[in-house]
């Protein structure tokens, strides 16, 4: 299901379900200061998304003094919730919550569908095909061929390796620019 | 303190036949197991409530509390008058205030007043744990202490109860038809640092396959197929889990050994029907590695018990569709599927290859040499 959107005229002002309810959760949200802090916690393997436009940060609460952030891991076994834990913490330390309780959650489990439209513009900007970026093949796994060159824009690229600089990730090489990419999978 | 049931019977129907049970002071144990297998006679047995077997309990504990799964509170007294009466009892002087105070640990101010039959069945339970920690027991006995409670009374229970846990360290004894409630509870204060880097290779329950070296390309990828085709027929299974972890955990490693599977099985296909030497190198892995396949389909009673619970799998049938997808693989890749003439077991009892000792040397060295450290 699909909903509409207010967004720029110029492209197609539709949103997965997913990413709606996301976006709802964050606007009507008691703590909404507290999401636009977290909004300059940076993932550590793609530091141009934030950890709410690649869909990992799920939940930030009050209990009295503490604040309780929930946070998931995008593939499993990501070595980066440590990391994230740690800037999560700092950042509302930093602005004067002392005391921070930040709690990994596998369930439910991530999806690639929330991570954030304007997170995928950026990882597109960054030199990352984001996953809708590729025709699917008949398993709803990465092509052989045919995502589109996040750097020069051209479809006539080929997947080198099923995995990338991360797992979740898979390499493409462009045979018009020769550039290698990364594309982010579809999970 | 030490405990040896020689024999309990009901009529015909034994329940217990020598049976021994040692728990450390302090320790939180929880016994679990399908209705019927014992659990409540058990507790009553060590408590006391049932005199009726042989039972012997050496260095017994001093003060006792008991939560009952059914509610046990005087309708006609308040909740105060409920916590004083036990107090009394047990020779405890339990003010107004300390009474108060027990109340709003629960999460329950503001209620000393009332009568039981104003509280919910959670509150009611609440209420119950309260009395049982105002005389300060050395053994806290619970019995299904979320059975009946719906979502948010039993998270209530749970928070209340590790608060309470934490500050009050009596030996626990909780029954529970549910060991994901156990787990969540028994917080002894290890954390992942501790599993990871603490344990000796014995309490590791890891099965051999995962802890096979790297080898050379053709090992890896053969070692990874017959992993990923494991998880291929595993997984869908573990959807259907009770528990919601687990069952979230499943849905997406589903996606995620899709990916796998299609690379392990595209090098096994590419190697095995590739060049003289890549056939050959193929071939001695997929020997080498079988007699470790089997292990992966063996059930112990840990497992049994979550598979009835409709927790776990029962993962002794998932044999043939792995056997059926491996071999139709290598068929595929022009290997021969090995006979099954040997197999090496023991991960899940702790007993592995020298390779998990090379692997936990590597990883623990700088925690075992400098316990406690932080990046």
């Amino acid at each position: 299901m699909v909903r509409k959107v207010k967004g720029a005229m110029n492209e197609i002002s539709l949103m997965p379900e997913e990413q709606y309810r996301r976006l709802q959760q964050r606007n009507v949200a008691d703590v909404k200061e507290l999401w636009d802090l977290l909004d300059a916690v940076k993932d550590p393997e793609v530091p141009v998304l934030t950890i709410w436009d690649l869909g990992i940060l799920r939940e930030i609460e009050r209990d009295g003094d503490k604040v309780v952030v929930t946070i998931t891991p995008t593939y499993s076994g990501c070595p980066a919730m440590d990391n994230i834990t740690t800037d999560v913490t700092k950042a509302l330390n930093d602005a004067g919550y002392a005391e921070v309780q930040v709690k990994t959650s596998l369930s439910p489990a991530w999806s690639s569908e929330w991570m954030s439209p304007d997170g995928r513009k950026k990882l597109r900007n960054y030199g990352i095909a984001p996953p809708e970026d590729a025709p699917l093949d008949e398993d709803g796994l990465t092509p052989e061929a045919h995502a589109q060159c996040p750097h020069c824009g051209s479809k006539n690229t080929r997947r080198v390796s099923e995995f990338g600089s991360t797992a979740c990730k898979a390499l493409f090489q462009c045979d018009d620019c020769s550039e290698p990419f990364d594309y982010f999978k579809k999970i | 303190m030490e405990i040896h049931i020689r024999r309990k019977a009901f009529g015909d129907d034994l329940l217990f036949d020598n049976f021994h049970l040692s728990v450390d002071r302090g320790r939180f144990l929880a016994i679990s197991g399908p209705s019927g297998c014992g659990k409540t006679t058990l507790l009553r047995l060590i408590t006391g409530l049932d005199r009726d077997g042989d039972v012997e309990i050496t260095d017994p504990p001093e003060r006792m509390a008991y939560v009952f799964q059914e509610t046990r509170l005087l309708p006609w007294r308040t909740v105060r008058e409920n916590l004083q009466l036990v107090a009394d009892a047990a020779g405890i002087a339990a003010p107004a205030k300390a009474v108060g105070k027990m109340l709003e640990s629960v999460e329950l101010p503001e209620t000393a007043s009332l009568y039981p039959d104003a509280l919910s069945l959670g509150m009611k339970r609440r209420v119950e744990l309260a009395r049982a920690l105002l005389i300060r027991p050395d053994l806290l006995v619970l019995d299904e202490p979320f059975v009946s409670l719906d979502e948010g009374a039993a998270s209530a229970m749970k928070r209340v109860l590790q608060r309470v846990l934490r500050d009050q360290k009596p030996t626990v004894l909780m029954v529970s038809h549910n060991p994901a409630d156990a787990a969540e509870l028994a917080d002894d204060g290890r954390d992942e640092d501790d599993f990871a880097y603490m344990r000796n290779d014995r309490e590791y329950r890891n099965l051999l396959l995962f802890e096979m070296p790297k080898g050379d390309f053709a090992y890896s990828q053969v070692r990874q197929l017959f992993s990923d085709v494991y998880y291929t027929v595993l997984l869908p299974e573990l959807l259907q889990s009770k528990d919601e972890t687990l069952s979230a955990i499943a849905a997406k490693a589903i996606k995620e050994t899709k990916y796998h599977l299609r690379r392990s099985r595209d090098w096994v296909l590419r190697l095995g029907d590739g060049t003289e030497e890549s056939h050959k190198r193929t071939q001695k892995a997929v020997d080498q590695l079988w007699g470790y396949t089997h292990e992966l389909f063996d059930m112990d009673d840990t497992e049994q018990l979550l598979a009835d619970e409709g927790i776990g799998v029962d993962v002794s049938k998932l044999r043939d569709a792995w056997l059926k997808m491996v071999s139709d693989i290598l068929t595929e890749a022009t290997i021969t599927v090995p006979e099954d003439s040997w197999a090496v077991r023991g991960g899940r009892t702790g007993y592995h290859t020298e390779n998990l000792g090379h692997m936990l040397t590597e990883m623990q060295i700088v925690h075992r040499s400098f316990p406690g450290c932080k990046w």
